[in-house]
């Protein structure tokens, strides 16, 4: 039942559901009036939010860390459950792009005369410098074909009650093997998350600063990530410009236009 | 008088060839190698000092004050800034000889999905051609052309890119402004660096490119300024001067003496040695303590016979001793002879440890060419000496304190 494609959260912003994905959520088994909702049904609900068919999306990355703050600008466009086409527009990364597709993740550059799709240990790269590494933009079969779900209670975030779910991986191939995902009650959209290392250690943490309506979607439009496991005040992530449902040109997902 | 004790000393050495020679191939062996090592730390010291000069931190390295704090975090934000006013300042001073501006990127080059790590400078080719003897580093193809996007790459990583002149390589990294970029270089020619692990990770580009490439906007990483090496304090000083009256007072020049890894390993390294030249001079010591008290063990009789017919106890220790000193002098001068013979064809074709030092990240190169200095040579032979007649002393003094009543009853 679960159409949404990604593993961790900064993705979240940046893809979108199968076409039928609106339609089909009315066969979710709903719970009943006052009843506490299961966790794979507040996932779903969560991910369907936050999915779209397609978008166009404009927004900023504000990246604080120990030398100080900068700011990049960037556009993307998304389509489907694992297609996305990310590009900066701020001076200092002008020209530079990040696509997605089948699961694959590549970085145009136009300095460089060849795309470099990165893999294995690269992924654990940021982006741009930033708190988010390319892992969290990969994953592509949904939070429930990674991991199991676990209803641990109900908490207020920023003053809105939360559903507080475990989220304990299947496999030794994700990103994270455990997460907490604090979603909200009544709109189903995260509000905070927490991921976490084998070990035990947690890696990042995720703070919703703001949502967004665009329709029947109600997803985050400002978060702060910070990654726990270096000197970092925060990577702030924003969306200015929300556009869902637009015709997108066939091939703005191929490799041949990512270095048009 | 002292005729007739080095005649009679020569005799006594004469008389019992076999321990004599014992004795000397004892302080010989000792010397030949002290010499050798001497030698092999002389080649090492002068190595590590060119390369550490023409690669990492010249004599004077100037940098940004924060950049080697956070040096592990690559902050190039923290530039020399606007070089292009301060280069002409430095290579005005009497005491500089060569001035390199240096951009240094730090990235990941790609086969396939295997990440590679990899190193490039940015050198001022039309200045360092001569300076880094980049002609002679050339294995195959050609130099680069200044302001290209052009490429040296060390042979090892070459090789673990699958590179040949005429290929291109993609690398990723982080700019001064603290993104990242990635660019495309083509090689036009392989280079065997002298240092292993420069071969492994290293390739060299034109200045300009890699600041335009890293968004340097005329500054640079680094300076590294060189004068003749007799005066680095010196240096350092006329540098600071030029600095400040520039109003930079966040750049600050360091001697290669504080930044300079192998410098560090040669401090060590000198000690070390020193310690194992010690060692082998205890050996030496222990063979002559034995066969001179053996020797006089076995002319007990005999130094009774001479204190009897009124030789003083002065004379005989002068006997002894002259007897140790003749050896030592012959031991000595053979094993520094030996030992410089030895280094001779060394010098010339040099140690080659291969790759054994590929992955060392300290200034040494592959091939060591030890070094004979005629100061360490002549220090080894009287130290050999020094030790060969301090070892003789004691035994000498209890020979010559022998009662002769009681030396002839033996």
């Amino acid at each position: 039942m679960h159409r949404g494609e990604h593993s961790t959260l900064p993705s979240l912003l940046l893809r979108s559901p199968e076409a039928l994905l609106l339609a089909l959520t009315i066969f979710l088994p709903l719970p009943v009036s006052g009843e506490t909702p299961q966790a794979s049904y507040i996932i779903s609900r969560m991910e369907e939010n936050q999915t779209h068919p397609t978008s166009y999306l404009e927004g900023y990355i504000i990246i604080t860390d120990r030398f100080g703050q900068r700011r990049s600008s960037y556009i993307a466009h998304t389509r489907g459950t694992d297609r996305f086409l990310l590009e900066f527009t701020s001076r200092n990364e002008a020209g530079q792009r990040v696509l997605r597709r089948d699961g694959d993740l590549y970085l145009y550059y136009p300095d460089a005369r060849e795309t470099i799709r990165l893999t294995g240990a690269a992924l654990r790269d940021s982006l741009v410098g930033s708190d988010i590494s390319y892992e969290d933009m990969t994953g592509g079969r949904g939070l429930s074909q990674d991991y199991d779900f676990t209803l641990l209670g109900e908490e207020e975030i920023h003053g809105r009650g939360t559903f507080k779910i475990e989220l304990l991986a299947r496999r030794p191939t994700v990103a994270y093997p455990r997460q907490i995902f604090w979603v909200d009650r009544e709109y189903f959209v995260l509000r905070r998350s927490e991921q976490y290392a084998r070990s035990g250690r947690i890696l990042k943490v995720t703070e919703v600063l703001e949502t967004r309506r665009e329709g029947p979607y109600h997803f985050p439009s400002r978060l702060r990530i910070t990654d726990q496991t270096r000197r970092s005040r925060g990577t702030e992530l924003a969306l200015t410009t929300v556009r869902i449902g637009i015709d997108l040109p066939g091939d703005i997902f191929s490799l041949d236009r990512l270095t048009w | 008088m002292a005729r007739n004790i080095i005649t009679l000393a020569t005799r006594n050495i004469l008389r019992n060839r076999r321990r004599s020679v014992l004795s000397v191939t004892a302080i010989a062996l000792a010397a030949c190698t002290i010499t050798l090592l001497f030698a092999l730390l002389e080649g090492i010291r002068a190595d590590v000092r060119h390369n550490s000069w023409n690669y990492e931190t010249g004599e004077v390295r100037l940098r940004h004050a924060l950049f080697d704090r956070y040096e592990h975090l690559n902050p190039l934000h923290y530039t020399v800034a606007e070089a292009d006013l301060l280069l002409p300042a430095l290579r005005s001073l009497d005491q500089t000889h060569r001035v390199s501006p240096r951009v240094h990127i730090q990235g990941a080059t790609f086969r396939g999905e295997e990440m590679i790590p990899s190193r490039g400078i940015g050198i001022d080719l039309d200045r360092e051609r001569e300076d880094l003897d980049l002609e002679r580093l050339l294995l195959s193809g050609r130099l680069p052309r200044p302001g290209t996007s052009e490429a040296l790459v060390g042979a090892g990583l070459a090789e673990k890119l699958g590179l040949s002149p005429g290929e291109p390589f993609t690398v990723l990294t982080t700019t001064r402004l603290r993104s990242s970029n990635a660019f495309t270089l083509d090689v036009t020619g392989l280079v065997a660096f002298p240092l292993g692990h420069m071969n492994q990770t290293s390739y060299l580009l034109p200045l300009e490119t890699a600041s335009r490439y890293l968004r340097m906007e005329g500054g640079v990483s680094e300076i590294l300024i060189s004068g003749t090496g007799s005066d680095t304090p010196g240096l350092v000083r006329a540098v600071d001067e030029v600095l400040q009256a520039q109003g930079l007072d966040q750049l600050r020049p360091l001697p290669w003496t504080e930044v300079s890894g192998g410098y560090r390993y040669l401090q060590v390294a000198d000690i070390i040695y020193r310690i194992i030249a010690l060692c082998f001079f205890l050996v030496g010591s222990s063979v002559i303590v034995n066969t001179t008290m053996m020797t006089i063990h076995e002319r007990t009789r005999e130094i009774g016979t001479l204190s009897a017919l009124g030789m003083s106890e002065g004379t005989l220790v002068r006997l002894f001793f002259t007897e140790a000193s003749l050896l030592g002098t012959l031991g000595s001068l053979a094993g520094v002879l030996a030992g410089s013979l030895l280094v001779l064809p060394a010098q010339i074709g040099g140690i080659d440890f291969g790759s054994r030092l590929d992955m060392v990240e300290i200034d040494i190169s592959s091939v060591i060419h030890p070094l004979l200095n005629l100061q360490s040579t002549l220090g080894v032979f009287c130290y050999s000496l020094a030790v060969a007649l301090a070892a003789s002393y004691l035994p000498a003094r209890r020979a010559a304190g022998l009662p002769p009543v009681e030396a002839l009853r033996a």
